[in-house]
Formats: C-alpha cells, structure tokens, sequence
C-alpha cells in the first residue's frame, strides 16, 4: 500500500510536484506497479558486485585531456532563459 | 518496396539519382505522415541537400553501401542542429549541438535523413501512443498502434517512407515493433554502437539498431555504425568487419535451442504457431532443435523495469528547466523551478517510471528491490551462457501477441509491462537478437519470431534471419 505520504516523500526525491487533487491516482498506480515488482521478492538469488563488474564490458577510459568546445551559442539557444551567456534561475540566496 | 542492397545498385547503375529517391520517399512520406504520423520532423531541405552531396560522391565513383539512401532516425538519437524532441514537451524545442557517433558513421558514408521518427516518451513504452505528438499508427492497420517505442521508426519501414531507419532498444524496442509491423529488427550486443548522441533511458540497457527490409540490410547498417568510441566507454571494437559475412551459409548441423518458459501461457495460439512453423523451416534444413529452459523468466519482467527505471530516475535528473528543455512560467524559487518544470514537462508514463526508479534505488527498498533485480540479471546471464555453450542460437516469439488496438491496454500500465516479457532478457543479457517476420495471424497482422546469439554474435543472427527471410512470403502493409 502506497500512502500519499509515501508518494510525497518519492515526489520530493525525484523532484516532481504533483499537484494534490492528482496524488491518489498516481498512488493507486503506483501500489499496483510495485505489486509488480514484489515478485522479484521470491526470488532467492545472491548479488556478486565483484561478477557484474566484470560482465560490464568497458573499454579502456579516454584521456582526461582539455578540449576547446567553441559552441556556447548553441548551449545557450538550447536553454529556455538566459541573459549575458548566462542560465537564468530565480534567487536562490536573499 | 526495395531493400537497401536493391536501391545501392540502382544508384550504382544510374537507374535513379539520389535525389529522385529522396523526393520519392519525401512525397510519399508527406502524403502518409496524416495517417501513419511515423515522422515528427520531416526534413525535406537537408534531405535534399544530403542527396546532392550524395549524387557527386556517386560520380565520382565514392559510393559506399549507403551512400545516398534515405533513411530515418529514431527521434531520441542527436543529429546536429535538428530538432530532436525524444517525443516529449519536455525536448519540444531542442535542438542538438552534436551528432550522434552512430549519425557521425553515417555521414562519412553518405546516407540521406528524410527526417525524425515518433516514438514512446523517452522511448518508455510498447506501443508509440505516449508520444506528445500523438501516436503513431500501424501501416498494417491504422486503428492497431506500431508497437514501440521505436513504433515510427517501424511503422516508416513497412509504410515505405524511408529505406530503412535507426531505433533504440532498452527492452524490446526495436524488435517488438518491428514485429508488430511486419518488418526487420535488429537489436545489436550491448556495446557494439556507441550510444553516444542516444538521449539516456537505461545506460547499461540502451542500444542503437536498425530496422529495415531485411537481415541483410541491417546487416549493411550495422557495419556502418558499429565499433568502438571514445566518447562510449562501454563501446566495443568487436573485431567483426562485415556483419553480413555468414549470410548464405549452411544452417545444416546448427542447434537451436527453444526455451519452454517462451511458449506457455500467455503467449497467443497464433504467434506459437507461427514461431514453430519457422522453427520446423530451420529443422527441414538440417538444423538440431534442443528444447532449454530459462527458469528465471517469470521474474524477466519485474527485474526489469527495476532495473530500467532505477537508471532512468538518475538520467532524468538533468531535466531541470534550466540548461535545456521545458520550463514552467513563473516559478518563485528554484526548487519549485525544478518541480514544476518536471511535472509539467514530462508524461504521465515518464513520472511513473521516475517514481518506480526512485522508489527502488531508496534507503530502505534498495536491497529488497535494486540488488534483487541485479541478482536475477545475473542469474539471466549464467542462464544464456549455458545454453549458448550448448547451441548456436535461440529462437523464441518477439512479442506474446500481434499489435493490439490504439486504445487497448493504454490506461493500464502493468498489462504493458507484462507484454515485455519475450524481449527484456536480451537487454538484461547484452546479447544480440534480431526479428524478422514469421506469419502472420487471421486479420493479417504481423507475427515475429527471434533469434538470438552469444555476446558479438551478430553476424550469426543476421545469417539465420536471412535464410528464413529468403523463403518466407512477406504480405506487405496495406496502407
């Protein structure tokens, strides 16, 4: 069983606000996804970190060089507000 | 409808011009999109532009396998300056300042972009309908949905809007709509296509692919676009330099394993059959069918989306209205900033993941939940070593059912899950699978069938597709 109090706290930590009025419908779903995902409960296999490192196939890590990037234009045109090159958010200290 | 390998020759031969192609598929495109609404973005200038460019190099006697066909992409994969929306309000306005590696390999042979395909939110689903620009609809009937969440890129193939198209595959993405469509999917080893420039669902998950006419044709993409990238650290160089080398072998002597826990309950009467019928066709021809067991399925799917939506709640993260992406009006402090913009930017299917993925990877669920579901992945992957010790591929349904109806299952998203089962393990693996049509059921839609192979395999999947394809009688999309 999901609570609404249980959703705020998952809503706070993955930063959504949901409004109010729509929580219970996101909880019911919720309770119903993660009776899902009790399944894997019966389950009775153990986790070697040690074996999925190594079943991970990375390759060898590139350089840690400095490299010019000269396209600040196109970052700052992706962003929806910006002034002087610069993110714009609302105050964050007074 | 032509495959890549027929156009190349044409183009060779100076049967049609590279910009005849490209306007042929553009005005198809065009006149389709109303009702199949494959494409997002339809980029009829740069298109053009690219088949100019593509026509000198053919004069000149440069074309390479895909110089001057047309293809499209994935909207989730960054070409440079085109809008790439991963379907979502949340990127309605972005436009990428980089290629994707995979589009990067394209551009050095030549290949044309006819424009962006639609697709699940974030590439989160199985049918295409979470899109915010509306679901695309199946070329075999355009009241079932494509299947997804590469649903436009499947739905432009078998519609004959582009040669062949990029997707991405997290848990089925590529193959279950290319299944549904009646086309050919391929799902490469995890790390053979560099993923970067491919928007972030599931990092040790995702995987760019083609989707095409043929095997033999995502065999040609696949050359194109894979091998190892610096900017990829889990990419690869596999050391294979053509993916369509075994194609015309002998399947003579090979075995083939069939798992049980694929052909039990759940899994429609008709797509059994058909999956049988293409496993009898590889029998005829010499090949050993070694019925295997995957015990570990039933927790396939719960594994899963742990997985899945853990590494997704973490990717997601940047989304904060501030760098790129949506961002609500008004906000009064930079927390609500973030909240809100994320609320209202990301879909209803998009939340419930972000949601699921949070709630596993917290204090207190973690262990029961996150290191659970990485247990049973490795528990799936000591089950497919030791069948691939013992047999050369696997053969199994893409998909429990045929494309369903546009507003079936939509409002419940524990029936979609539930739908991934015959798809996940590969992901959840990293081995390569492809599918390709196998029949199709009483109202003609597409049936498909799998095969998969050991890690770097991919040459070998291709091979066996290849041989069915080249007796099986496709019934083209009716649109």
């Amino acid at each position: 069983m999901i609570t609404k109090e249980q959703l705020n706290l998952l809503c706070e930590l993955s930063k959504l606000r949901i409004p109010e009025e729509k929580l219970e419908g996101y909880a019911k779903e919720m309770e119903d996804i993660i009776g899902l995902m009790d399944t894997i409960g019966e389950s009775d296999f153990e986790y070697d970190p040690i074996d999925m490192s190594r079943a991970v196939p990375f390759g060898e890590l590139r350089d840690d060089a400095d490299e010019v990037f000269g396209n600040m234009r196109g970052i700052v045109e992706n962003s929806p507000k910006t002034r002087e090159n610069q993110f714009v958010v609302p105050k964050v200290v007074d | 409808m032509k495959t890549i390998k027929e156009l190349r020759g044409m183009l060779d031969k100076k049967e049609v011009s590279s910009v005849e192609l490209t306007k042929e598929y553009l005005d198809r495109a065009d006149s389709l999109n109303g009702e199949v609404n494959a494409y997002i973005t339809i980029s009829r200038d740069e298109a053009l532009d690219e088949a100019e460019r593509a026509d000198k190099k053919i004069a000149e006697g440069g074309a390479l396998p895909l110089t001057g066909i047309p293809l499209a992409v994935k909207d989730n994969i960054c070409i440079e300056g085109v809008r790439t929306t991963c379907a979502s309000k949340m990127l309605e306005n972005f436009k990428p300042i980089y290629n994707a590696t995979a589009i990067e390999k394209l551009n050095e042979q030549g290949a044309v972009y006819l424009g962006k395909t639609n697709m699940d939110e974030f590439a989160m689903g199985g049918s295409s309908q979470t899109s915010y620009f509306g679901g695309p609809k199946n070329p075999y009937d355009t009241e079932r949905v494509p299947g997804g969440s590469s649903g436009g890129s499947a739905a432009a193939v078998a519609a004959d809007m582009c040669a062949a198209a990029l997707g991405s595959d997290t848990g089925g993405s590529i193959r279950q709509p290319s299944s549904f469509c009646g086309v050919t999917g391929l799902k490469p080893t995890y790390g053979t296509v560099s993923r970067y420039g491919l928007i972030a669902f599931a990092s040790s998950l995702d995987q760019i692919g083609p989707i095409a006419n043929s095997a033999e044709d995502c065999g040609i993409i696949l050359n194109a676009i894979a091998g190892r990238d610096r900017h990829d650290q889990t990419s690869r160089d596999t050391g294979v330099s053509d993916y369509t080398s075994l194609i015309g072998e002998s399947v003579k002597g090979k075995k083939i394993a069939m798992p049980k826990e694929f052909f039990g309950e759940g899994i429609d009467d008709e797509v059994k059959e058909s999956v049988f019928a293409a496993a009898k066709f590889f029998e005829e021809n010499g090949a050993e069918l070694v019925e295997v067991s995957i015990p570990t399925l039933k927790y396939a799917v719960s594994s899963y989306y742990l997985l899945a939506c853990a590494e997704a709640s973490s990717n997601l993260a940047r989304y904060d209205g501030v760098k790129y992406g949506y961002r609500t009006e008004d906000a009064e402090s930079f927390d609500e900033l973030i909240k809100r913009s994320r609320y209202e930017g990301f879909g209803r299917e998009v939340k419930r993941r972000i949601l699921l993925g949070t709630y596993a990877l917290s204090s207190g669920y973690y262990d029961a939940y996150y290191k659970k579901a990485m247990a049973v992945r490795q528990q799936f992957i000591k089950e497919h070593k030791s069948i691939f010790e013992k047999c050369d591929v696997m053969l199994t349904p893409t998909a429990p059912t045929v494309a369903y109806k546009c507003d079936e299952n939509i409002d419940d998203p524990v029936k979609m899950y539930l739908a991934d089962i015959c798809t996940v393990t590969s992901n959840m693996v990293g081995i390569p699978t492809v599918s390709t049509p196998c029949g199709y059921d009483k109202n003609g839609m597409p049936i498909g069938v799998s095969i998969s192979a050991n890690h770097f395999e991919d040459a070998k999947v291709i091979q066996f597709a290849d041989c069915f394809e080249k007796q099986f009688s496709k019934q083209a999309a009716r649109i």
